[in-house]
């Protein structure tokens, strides 16, 4: 048994880019966001930084990669069903700023990129100028605004390399493990409210090191989870948290896409549930 | 990973907790940013991870459509002070009848950046009225020229209703602060020649005390939560100082703190028996029970002041003009930076300003910011007191009020005969 990719079984999602007068596709499957009307990325990265206008979908690739290991996507992104996000059109009062300026080849293309909304994949022509402020906007925004589950989706990938620089003991960890603490809190505790069905339920999260094992039990009034930091990409990014009334502690999967899960069906006690999601793709 | 007791963990699952169990701060500065705001008070926190954690769980709620406490954008950054020339200031009054309203100009200060009139009036009587009904509506704009040709339009800015208002009308370009007169709305108005305010100003340094009590006490004396949501901030303040070990929850001067914030909901005015163990100037605020002109019974005028203080642990302090009234009196002050003007507005930086003032009849009343507008760099403002002034009183002492220092701006009030001796407040 080994654990396999963190996003094998996720299906994959796309958003339509206003991009160069055209409805661009950007798709993410297999852990990778593609631009599938922009096959040599490296070489019209190189061009456009030349021309200086970078189409929308590589403005949309480059905002996503800048962000694939940023703990902040773990701040902003969803904790799960319970927590839904808004669209949010702004203008928002702290970060609004975003203002694209007339003839500005790279505000007109974020621009493009922020017009994705959350509802749907569809195609926006972007608004208006704005009032332009001194202040930077947030980039997150943009990308907490991309449709269907993209962003969720960049939270399992931030927390997946997190996950593995944590394995290795990566001196990067260190001043970041407040926010990895409580990254993995939030999600725990919505999980296991949703489990339990007790929306006010105390719950004590303790990050467990490597190799320990992961338990949830009651003790007193609170539950009390002992998951690793890992959890969150093997198994709360794959929206397999609680299945079939059972809370997943963990996940191993074989090489025919076998997952088992092993799981609480209540408290203090253990059940492992198999799921056949197929081989894993080459990503 | 994290330490139980690590600030950053804390503060993050503060913010974690807020967000997932819905709780909607409001319009202002919330439980984070106080507990934020307390950590880089006593070192706990540097005030920029501070701030970046208050910003990331700004932008969590905003994207699940959550009000959040205002706060000056991420990455605003730190905002340098900057000194600035005192107003002049001419008291009034000054009486005019513009378009239907009789007005009373209070008080006129000339700034670097605007020229303001504060004043009263009424709908003059026996002005026809196309309605029955009682007029709610504004006074009307004016329109003010000085003697070197400069014209400006003044809004109003202010309370109106059923003919009456009180408030400032503004220009947006500064008048001539050596004009010997204004045109108002084609009424010329002398004015007069301004005497030399005496005000006196020094800065001292305030006698050392413990990082966490001192912080909490500074909150209490600047935290909008006394008029308009009590408990809250203080409350986050505190936890967050016990949870990283700065404050112990059983000190006796922790309990007395709680007594005199909850004993401070709904404004300065009240008077409780003083706990044993406060510091100063609580001790003294709290122990002189009911001043004399505790009731509408206060002395009324206008004190131009015309001073500069500071800086005041980083902000330069203007301080205007004092007009008193029966139920209290208001001191007009400009702050740079604007930041430390407003508890809400300061961010997590911990140095939005106290404002003391103690007459020389040995009342000491903490005031409150009322009005306020300006920028980040520079802001103005009204700070109001209570009770008023005793007709005996010949001497104020304002002083905006820092974590380890003050200023003292000693100003004579004109309608006393004659100035006392100074006397330290």
């Amino acid at each position: 048994m080994s654990s396999g990719p963190w996003w094998h079984g996720l299906a994959p999602a796309e958003v339509t880019v206003e991009c160069s007068g055209a409805a661009h596709s950007v798709r993410w499957e297999h852990g990778r966001l593609c631009a599938l009307a922009h096959p040599d990325v490296e070489g019209e990265q190189a061009l456009s930084a030349l021309a200086g206008d970078r189409p929308a979908c590589l403005e949309l690739l480059g905002l996503w990669s800048r962000h694939e290991e940023d703990p902040r996507v773990l701040v902003a992104a969803s904790r799960g069903p319970g927590d839904p996000l808004v669209a949010w059109t702004g203008p928002p009062s702290r970060w609004v700023g975003f203002a694209p300026l007339q003839g500005a080849p790279a505000s007109r293309a974020r621009a493009r990129v922020r017009s994705l909304a959350r509802t749907g994949p569809r195609l926006v022509a972007p608004g208006p100028p704005q009032r332009r402020t001194a202040e930077e906007p947030d980039p997150l925004v943009d990308l907490a605004n991309l449709a269907g589950p993209l962003f969720d989706y960049l939270a399992g990938a931030v927390a997946a390399v997190w996950a593995e620089r944590l394995l290795a003991g990566d001196d990067r960890v260190p001043p970041h493990a407040a926010a990895l603490d409580t990254a993995l809190f939030g999600r725990v505790l919505m999980a296991v409210r949703a489990w339990t069905g007790d929306p006010a339920l105390e719950v004590t999260v303790e990050t467990a090191g490597v190799g320990d094992p992961p338990s949830i039990s009651r003790e007193d009034d609170r539950v009390v989870a002992v998951l690793p930091f890992s959890w969150l990409s093997r198994v709360w990014a794959r929206g397999l948290a609680v299945v079939l009334g059972h809370f997943v502690l963990a996940i191993s999967e074989d090489a025919a896409g076998v997952l088992r899960l092993d799981a609480a069906g209540s408290l203090g006690t253990r059940t492992v549930i198999t799921i056949d999601v197929g081989a894993a793709a080459a990503g | 990973m994290g330490e139980p007791g690590d600030p950053e963990r804390y503060l993050r699952m503060l913010g974690e907790r807020a967000l997932l169990e819905a709780e909607d701060s409001g319009p202002f500065s919330g439980p984070l940013d106080r507990a934020a705001a307390a950590l880089v008070a006593v070192g706990a926190l540097s005030e920029q991870l501070a701030g970046s954690v208050v910003a990331d769980y700004g932008l969590a709620c905003a994207l699940r459509g959550r009000r959040r406490a205002w706060a000056w954008p991420r990455g605003a950054g730190a905002v340098v002070p900057v000194p600035f020339a005192p107003a002049r200031v001419l008291p009034g009054p000054i009486a005019l009848t513009v378009q239907g309203w009789e007005m009373t100009v209070r008080w006129v200060r000339f700034g670097d950046d605007q020229t303001e009139l504060a004043v009263s009036g009424r709908r003059a009587a026996g002005r026809p009225r196309r309605s029955r009904t009682p007029s709610t509506g504004p006074p009307p704009s004016l329109q003010v020229a000085d003697d070197r040709g400069t014209s400006a339009t003044c809004h109003f800015s202010g309370g109106h209703g059923d003919g009456d208002f009180s408030g400032t009308f503004a220009t947006a370009t500064p008048l001539s602060a050596d004009t010997a007169w204004l045109d108002v709305s084609g009424q010329r108005v002398e004015l007069p020649v301004a005497s030399t305010p005496r005000a006196e100003v020094r800065v001292e340094p305030l006698p050392a005390r413990p990082a966490g009590l001192g912080y909490l006490w500074h909150e209490l004396a600047v935290s909008d939560s006394r008029f308009h949501r009590p408990g809250g901030e203080t409350s986050a303040a505190l936890d967050a100082l016990v949870a990283v070990g700065a404050v112990d929850a059983d000190d006796p001067e922790v309990k007395a703190l709680v007594q005199v914030g909850a004993a401070l909901q709904g404004g300065t005015g009240a008077r409780i028996n003083a706990p044993p163990g406060l510091p100063e100037p609580w001790a003294a605020f709290l122990g002189q029970g009911s001043p004399a002109a505790s009731g509408a019974d206060g002395v009324t005028g206008v004190a131009s002041a015309g001073v500069v203080a500071g800086p005041v642990d980083g902000a330069y302090v203007g301080i205007d003009a004092i007009e008193a009234q029966p139920h209290g009196f208001s001191v007009e002050v400009v702050v740079s930076p604007g930041t430390a003007l407003r508890a809400r507005f300061e961010g997590v930086s911990g140095r939005a300003i106290e404002w003391w003032a103690k007459d020389d009849l040995g009342v000491l009343r903490l005031g409150h910011v009322g009005d306020s507008g300006g920028s980040r760099g520079k802001m103005r403002g009204t700070v109001e007191f209570t009770p008023g002034l005793d007709a005996e009183a010949r001497m104020l002492h304002i002083m905006p009020t820092g974590r380890t220092e003050r200023a003292v701006v000693s100003v004579v009030l004109p309608w006393a005969d004659a100035p006392s001796a100074a006397q330290d407040p």
